[in-house]
């Protein structure tokens, strides 16, 4: 992950990148913040639902897992967190035990808002109406960021479309076909009426795009991929970029415990 | 401190090493590492083999009453001479917040406490005495043992089901309190545990989550007992029915170590006793006079044969023992006290002492989580 989000761009000087586990305080935080969060409230939360019906023996951490989230966003008092409308609630969450704290102990945590934008939802493959899964069993439904141009030829061959012949963009009656322009829009710097355009000017088929589409994504993907495995050579340089990281959010993760342990009465 | 050698606890002291000859007899046939092997193929069974080591937790409460006294802190003070470097004491401020707390009230219990353990006996050249949040460990292993345990488990322990009861919004960190008592326990990787029955299913719980980690895992923790001595239980004054406890409402119940001369005496009259004019020890059919005799034996060297016979021989009755009793109680208790007030005006010392125990702990915290990260997949 380390490898793949340096190749993908994120720079070092300008995101703290870092491993969780190398913060020790972020469980510290949940602990407090755990002392202020009610476990009906946790029970009510949609995730903790769903992940309780689909394993044996849910267990403490899956319960408690929105606690830690919101320390790892109060901790840094973050105001802003980019994430999916399915966190809507954790972040909520996590305002209410900020209030919670401010208004018990003192304040110290900011209001933190979601900053949901409008990013590409690219969808499954062979499944268009979800979204595009590492869970998903059929590993030809997704195209990794390391997969060859001979294996993006064959996802994309294979990837589920319909029965009219030339491509246009239309989610709800096309998914799968959308889902393609989708991609192509992602990769390139095109509008998907400019993608319509090319395809019928180049009197394509869908078999056709799909072939010309895979090139375009494998030409795209080609110098991450590079990076990628350049990286995941140098493993030391990984663990020295996370442990830098770590030691640059650890400065501002303690400046906020100081002053956490204080209003707590811990010193 | 020679007070507290001459006069404190000797029938308990003499109860408490038999048991620990018993242990120390189990201990020898248990072989003694010093360092423990990592890895599945490693180490018999479900556990580690490890050297004997203490790990005790205090919640910071404030200043303790002579059942605390007598009990578990003398108790910690007899340990501490047999197990002198491999015990740790730590004062359980993170385990505290699970109640609400006041902010300027738990910072001055968590001092006073300090100052009160040093003053009972507590040497920090033989005991790690350190505050639980100065090493943040503590809570990193706690969330790893909890993806280890199941909601439903911890809801099934008594002490969840009691204080659900009596808190409005029970809080995670009232259900959670048992899997930090585990890492407060494992992080140390202690093999002894001297707490009270009603501790006994937490010390399982705790069991069962090292065996759960040395077999998902990998082998990295011992097999920890409960390490239960016969201490004195000294009852309420008020309430002879009832432990002595800091959280009875009546103050009179309980004599504080603070409590001055005075103040002992008057509790001391006000204590609950019967009709019968001389005393005797019979638990069962005289529990105020007897828990007077209980904490007499705790405070001096005498069995309760010895204090009934001496009473009689002073042809004393209740009244009379009870107020001859309050001296004894001042006169134990006065050099503690006197220890405890000049302590409490040296805050940054206690502050030093706690910082340099946590740093002793931490070297022994660190090194287990180091082993714990690699084998999880962190490192």
């Amino acid at each position: 992950m380390t490898a793949c989000l340096l190749a993908c761009g994120i720079e070092p000087e300008k995101t703290i990148l870092f491993q969780q586990s190398l913060v020790p305080l972020h469980s510290e935080l949940a602990w407090i913040l755990g002392c202020l969060c009610s476990v009906p409230r946790l029970q009510r939360l949609p995730q903790w639902k769903e992940k309780k019906s689909s394993v044996k023996e849910p267990s403490v951490g899956l319960l408690t897992y929105p606690i830690l989230q919101a320390a790892d966003i109060l901790l840094y008092k973050s105001t802003l967190v980019p994430v999916g409308e399915d966190q809507t609630q954790h972040i909520e969450l996590t305002r209410d035990l900020a209030r919670a704290f401010n208004r018990l102990h003192g304040t110290v945590f900011p209001e933190c808002k979601m900053l949901s934008g409008e990013v590409p939802k690219i969808r499954s493959l062979r499944n268009p109406t979800s979204k595009m899964s590492k869970s998903e069993a059929n590993s030809k439904s997704r195209i990794d960021l390391l997969d060859s141009p001979e294996v993006i030829l064959e996802k994309c061959r294979k990837a589920v479309t319909d029965f009219t012949s030339e491509i246009s963009y239309d989610p709800e009656g096309r998914p799968g076909v959308s889902n393609l322009i989708e991609i192509h829009m992602a990769m390139a710097d095109l509008t998907e009426d400019e993608i319509v355009e090319e395809s019928f000017l180049l009197a394509e088929d869908t078999g056709m795009y799909k072939m010309r589409l895979a090139g375009i994504i494998a030409e795209s993907l080609a110098p991450v991929r590079e990076r990628v495995i350049a990286y995941r050579k140098d493993p030391d340089f990984l663990t020295d970029v996370l442990k830098e990281g770590a030691a640059k959010a650890s400065l501002i993760a303690e400046e906020t415990m100081e002053d956490v342990r204080r209003l707590v009465g811990f010193r | 401190m020679s007070v507290l050698r001459n006069r404190g606890c000797a029938l308990a002291r003499a109860r408490l090493s038999a048991n620990l000859c018993l242990n120390s007899t189990v201990a020898g046939t248990l072989r003694h590492k010093s360092s423990t092997k990592l890895g599945k193929e490693a180490g018999e069974g479900d556990f580690a083999v490890c050297q004997e080591r203490i790990f005790s937790g205090i919640q910071p409460t404030g200043i303790p009453h002579i059942g605390n006294y007598a009990g578990a802190i003398s108790n910690w003070v007899r340990l501490q001479k047999k197990f002198s470097g491999n015990i740790l004491l730590s004062i359980v401020d993170l385990h505290s917040i699970t109640l609400p707390q006041d902010r300027d009230q738990l910072w001055q219990n968590i001092l006073d406490m300090t100052a009160c353990l040093l003053a009972c006996g507590i040497e920090p050249e033989k005991t790690i005495l350190f505050q639980q949040s100065l090493v943040p460990l503590h809570s990193e292993l706690a969330w790893i043992l909890g993806c280890l345990c199941s909601v439903p488990r911890l809801q099934r322990l008594p002490q969840w089901k009691e204080k659900k009861s009596s808190v409005k919004e029970p809080s995670v960190g009232l259900l959670t309190y048992p899997i930090l008592q585990a890492a407060d326990i494992l992080l140390y990787k202690s093999t002894l545990v001297p707490v009270g029955e009603d501790q006994t299913q937490h010390i399982e719980l705790t069991r069962d989550l090292a065996r759960a980690f040395n077999r998902l895992h990998g082998t990295v923790f011992p097999e920890c007992k409960m390490l239960s001595g016969e201490v004195p239980k000294i009852r309420s004054l008020r309430n002879p029915t009832s432990k002595m406890s800091k959280s009875e409402a009546n103050s009179k119940s309980r004599i504080d170590l603070l409590d001055s001369p005075e103040v002992i005496l008057e509790k001391c009259r006000k204590a609950v006793t019967d009709f019968t004019s001389e005393i005797s020890y019979d638990p069962e059919g005289r529990p105020g006079v007897s828990n007077l005799i209980e904490i007499h034996m705790a405070m001096a060297d005498l069995t309760e044969d010895e204090i009934v016979e001496e009473s009689f021989l002073l042809a004393e009755d209740t009244g009379m023992y009870k107020m001859r009793l309050a001296g004894i109680i001042a006169e134990s208790l006065a050099p503690v006290r006197e220890r405890v007030i000049a302590y409490r005006k040296d805050p940054d010392f206690l502050t030093d002492v706690l910082k340099e125990g946590a740093a002793k702990a931490s070297l022994i915290a660190e090194e287990t989580m180091e082993d714990v990260r690699r084998l999880v997949g962190f490192r």
